[in-house]
């Protein structure tokens, strides 16, 4: 309540994410794997650009990597020809093989969300390896040892919005994710209520975003409660919106 | 707390209610008030009469306190209850503000299409507030970004865009009046719908859908 600035919070545990949400849109950014089902003519170097980061036009080794995950027939004899030159210049005009039916494609959350259509006319999404059933059963057997950071930061919010796409696992991940989050959950609450003026960088190093949200709120209600006990509540401090301005480092100059 | 109140006027209904309130009972209704507001995840019917009369309540007590002798300890007593029914008050209306600011579009929709007999859920202040709110950040928004965009994309929808008060939140209730026959839909689909009963005194936590009506007329508070 004493907030100066409320921020749009996340909805991607809801039904759908929140538009002007900072944390959504940094969450549908990352990657999903995903097959064309129909052919996208000329419309290959844009796919190219998404997948593989940038393209240059020089150097042999750079115009091999352009082409990783493209799986389609009859492109092998053109990486052969590309590297035989010295000098490649790379794509000028859009390739259109690439745009064959079938080639696997590494697109972000939310242009795979645009063009899924249900009747599965253009992309079909497959699901990435900490959905599936190996992790799966990783985390049903302890889920307080895995790094969650490190898959992918947005664990929950992107399994979530990944229930979108109908596939027929839906049940089994959004089980597999309420367990992921119950079993996590005590610790989290126990480490952000009892960390009071700590460095708490090793608590929160394996906690994904929305568990770090979590652990900063616990934060907050602490040093709230704190500084309430020690009758500092009433004091007027400076907001956290202008703590930052140029003129007001003179006070902070005169201690 | 307000039985202190020997010096105050005996007749304490300032508007224009045919109901006569004690300022013991005012006081306590603009605390259920305040608490459901704060725990209810919408913007909850606005509650002028109440606000009104806390508001006569208070310059009343604070004339007689200015008239009254230097009696410090009965002067500060009664300053310091000032004080709180003033936090209440302010805390509620700030609790308003809050949620007019975060679902404005929402709650300008619901206030152009109430049906008439309905209690408004924006007092006129508020109202205006909202509007100029909202023109404020179309104007923001067409300021900062939207004008440098290309031309078929210049609009912006706020009503899409501005997420809707949860309804599904959970909350915690506790029963004033014995309610029968609640319909709770499932949370899951194993579960199917059934049908509990209320006993008074009891406390609950479940979704603010199912019980929205009950807030609104009073039966349940939120805790």
């Amino acid at each position: 309540m004493s907030e100066a600035y409320f921020r749009v919070e996340s909805g991607a545990l809801g039904p759908e994410e929140n538009f002007l949400s900072l944390d959504d849109i940094l969450m549908s950014h990352e990657k999903l794997p995903v097959r064309t089902e129909t052919a996208m003519p000329r419309l290959g170097a844009f796919f190219l650009e998404r997948s593989a980061g940038a393209e240059t036009d020089n150097a042999v080794p750079q115009g091999l990597a352009l082409l990783p995950r493209v799986e389609c027939s009859g492109v092998i004899w053109l990486t052969a020809a590309l590297t035989s030159q010295v000098q490649v210049i790379v794509i000028p005009q859009p390739p259109m093989w690439l745009g064959l039916q079938g080639s696997k494609l590494e697109l972000p959350l939310w242009l795979a969300k645009g063009l899924f259509d249900n009747k599965r006319r253009i992309l079909s999404v497959e699901l990435p390896k900490i959905y599936q059933e190996g992790w799966r059963t990783v985390f049903s057997a302890d889920a307080n040892v895995v790094d969650l950071h490190k898959m992918g930061p947005h664990f929950y919010g992107f399994g979530s919005q990944l229930l979108h796409f109908d596939s027929p696992e839906n049940a089994d991940i959004s089980q597999s994710l309420l367990q992921t989050f119950i079993g996590r959950f005590r610790r989290i609450m126990d480490s952000s209520q009892n960390a009071y003026n700590e460095d708490t960088s090793a608590l929160v190093a394996r906690l994904d975003e929305m568990e770090r949200g979590l652990f900063q709120t616990g934060q907050k209600g602490l040093n709230d409660f704190q500084c309430w006990e020690k009758g500092q509540a009433s004091q007027i401090t400076a907001s956290n919106l202008v703590q930052n301005y140029k003129k007001r480092k003179f006070p902070d100059m005169e201690d | 707390m307000t039985e202190e109140l020997d010096f105050l006027g005996q007749d304490s209904d300032g508007g224009s209610e045919e109901v006569v309130l004690t300022p013991a009972e005012l006081i306590e209704r603009l605390e259920q008030a305040w608490m459901n507001e704060k725990f209810a995840p919408e913007l909850l019917e606005s509650k002028p009469e109440i606000v009104e009369c806390v508001m006569e309540q208070l310059e009343h007590m604070e004339e007689n306190l200015r008239r009254a002798k230097r009696e410090d300890l009965k002067v500060s007593i009664h300053q310091m209850e000032m004080e709180r029914i003033r936090y209440v008050l302010s805390s509620y209306l700030r609790c308003r503000l809050m949620k007019i600011e975060k679902f404005f579009p929402h709650v300008l929709e619901k206030e152009k299409t109430r049906p008439e007999g309905e209690p408004s859920s924006l007092s006129p202040e508020e109202l205006a507030f909202a509007r100029e709110f909202m023109v404020n950040t179309e104007t923001y928004l067409k300021n900062v970004a939207l004008k440098h965009m290309p031309p078929n994309l210049q609009k912006v929808d706020l009503f899409r865009a501005v997420p809707k008060p949860d309804l599904d939140s959970y909350v915690f209730l506790r029963v004033r009046e014995r309610q029968e026959n609640i319909l709770v839909e499932p949370d899951t689909d194993e579960q199917r719908d059934y049908v509990i009963d209320l006993e008074k005194g009891s406390q609950h936590l479940i979704r603010y859908k199912t019980i929205a009506p009950l807030v609104a007329s009073g039966a349940v508070q939120l805790i």
